[in-house]
């Protein structure tokens, strides 16, 4: 029993030797694992702090102090929050992928979410959305500068600021653009189908305008105008040469009226000498046939002789002295005072002027036209001329023939 | 002294008891690896 109890004895210092080296062992161990656990704590405010940032949460304040302890009752609840907060981020970060995706996918791209999605890719995928985002914005402003020099070349009102704009203000500037376009392409074929017509009518068809025979078709447009005008210079040469007849002709006709007029007169003045020496031998006494003419009647008119008084080379007007008080006297008899009537200048009146009324020599020198009658004279601008200078001592009588018809 | 009757029993209990708490801690040291930690030293 004594030995017995020894060994016990000793096995129990044994024991608990063992025993309080395990102890020790296990209480590093334990101060190793709660120094663990803080750094694991730590670790876990600071990601909290990274995710935080730029996210608009609070996740890090909510760990910090005594939430992540091993003593804290709320530890679950602390640690549910981080696990959100890492699945929202994610969820975030898938959620931009996706629109980084769509957006290169539209710009033209081929970036996938996956690449935009991973920690491995994610840096360089972006940069190929930024590049191709950035080759479509310069395509834009391309674009943009090509529609400017296409507006100022139209002359359009375009507004670059409008077009780099979004909705309804890009719209209204680009179908306002589009409707001037529109409206330049219906002034152009209407244009082309007026050119067309004229073309047609001076003899040349088939013009089309297409861009391919544009220029062929407009120097045949050209060479028709060319022949036209051409055609138009010989038509007034013929016409000058026409009107330098007829000028000539109506010079011819008016000399002769004058010379028919005197020779009218000459054979009056002869009849009424016969009438005068028939009467005598027959011893009686001669009375014309005279009816009393009345004011401005032709008679008057036609016995009505004046005298170009000046010649304003000037102004190219004519005085004569023929005006409103002006008249001429009706022989009634022999035996009688002759009566004075007034032959009724008056404006508008055409008269014809004569160097010499005398039948053989009687030549026209030009045509006039009263303009303003005063008391004692009158003022005529010339209508037509001959190679006869009209001058001072002229004489001047109606136009009786013209005022007839 | 150690022949006493009660001092065995207790020497007994004292054994067993001591016995199992080596043997839970020898438990928890193979469970944080610290038996192989001390073998492998």
């Amino acid at each position: 029993m004594k030995v017995l109890n020894i060994v016990l004895s000793i096995l129990i210092l044994l024991l608990a030797v063992a025993s309080a080296a395990f102890s020790y062992m296990l209480f590093e161990k334990r101060t190793q694992m709660l120094d663990g656990y803080e750094k694991m704590g730590s670790q876990i405010v600071n990601a909290a702090k990274a995710l935080d940032a730029n996210s608009g949460t609070s996740v890090s304040k909510e760990l910090g102090g005594d939430a992540l302890s091993y003593k804290s009752e709320s530890l679950d609840s602390a640690l549910s929050k981080m696990t959100k907060l890492a699945r929202d981020v994610s969820a975030e970060r898938d959620t931009l992928a996706d629109a980084l995706a769509g957006i290169d996918k539209t710009a033209g791209g081929k970036t996938t979410v996956e690449e935009l999605s991973s920690l491995e890719s994610y840096d360089d995928a972006a940069a190929k959305v930024k590049s191709q985002v950035d080759a479509l914005n310069l395509n834009r402003s391309k674009i943009v500068s090509a529609l400017q020099v296409c507006a100022n070349d139209f002359d359009i009102q375009l507004n670059v600021e409008n077009l780099r704009a979004s909705g309804s203000t890009f719209e209204n500037e680009m179908r306002a653009f589009t409707a001037e376009l529109s409206n330049f392409k219906k002034y152009k074929e209407q244009q082309e189908m007026e050119m067309k017509k004229v073309a047609a009518s001076l003899g040349v068809d088939n013009l089309t305008f297409s861009p391919v025979r544009y220029k062929e078709d407009l120097n045949k447009y050209s060479k028709a105008i060319a022949d036209l005008k051409a055609a138009k210079v010989e038509l007034e040469k013929s016409k000058n040469d026409l009107s330098a007849k007829l000028e000539s002709a109506d010079k011819s006709v008016a000399n002769q009226s004058i010379e028919i007029a005197a020779l009218k007169k000459q054979i009056a003045d002869r009849e009424r000498d016969l009438k005068v020496l028939s009467a005598s031998i027959k011893g009686e006494r001669f009375m014309d046939e005279i009816t009393v003419w009345q004011p401005g009647s032709v008679e008057a008119r036609k016995a009505a002789q004046g005298k170009v008084l000046d010649v304003n080379k000037k102004f190219g007007f004519i005085t004569i002295d023929i005006g409103a008080n002006s008249n001429v006297q009706q022989l009634i008899s022999s035996e009688s005072a002759p009566i004075a009537v007034n032959p009724m200048i008056a404006v508008d009146d055409v008269m014809l002027v004569s160097p010499e009324l005398n039948a053989a020599d009687a030549q026209c020198a030009g045509k006039l036209k009263i303009f303003k009658v005063e008391g004692n004279c009158a003022f005529a601008n010339v209508m037509e001329t001959t190679d006869l200078p009209i001058k001072v001592g002229d004489v001047v009588i109606f136009d009786t023939e013209s005022a007839n018809n | 002294m150690f022949e006493n009757k009660l001092f065995t029993v207790s020497a007994v209990v004292s054994f067993v008891l001591l016995a199992a708490i080596v043997a839970f801690q020898y438990m928890e040291m193979d469970r944080y690896g610290l038996i192989d930690q001390l073998l492998n030293k």
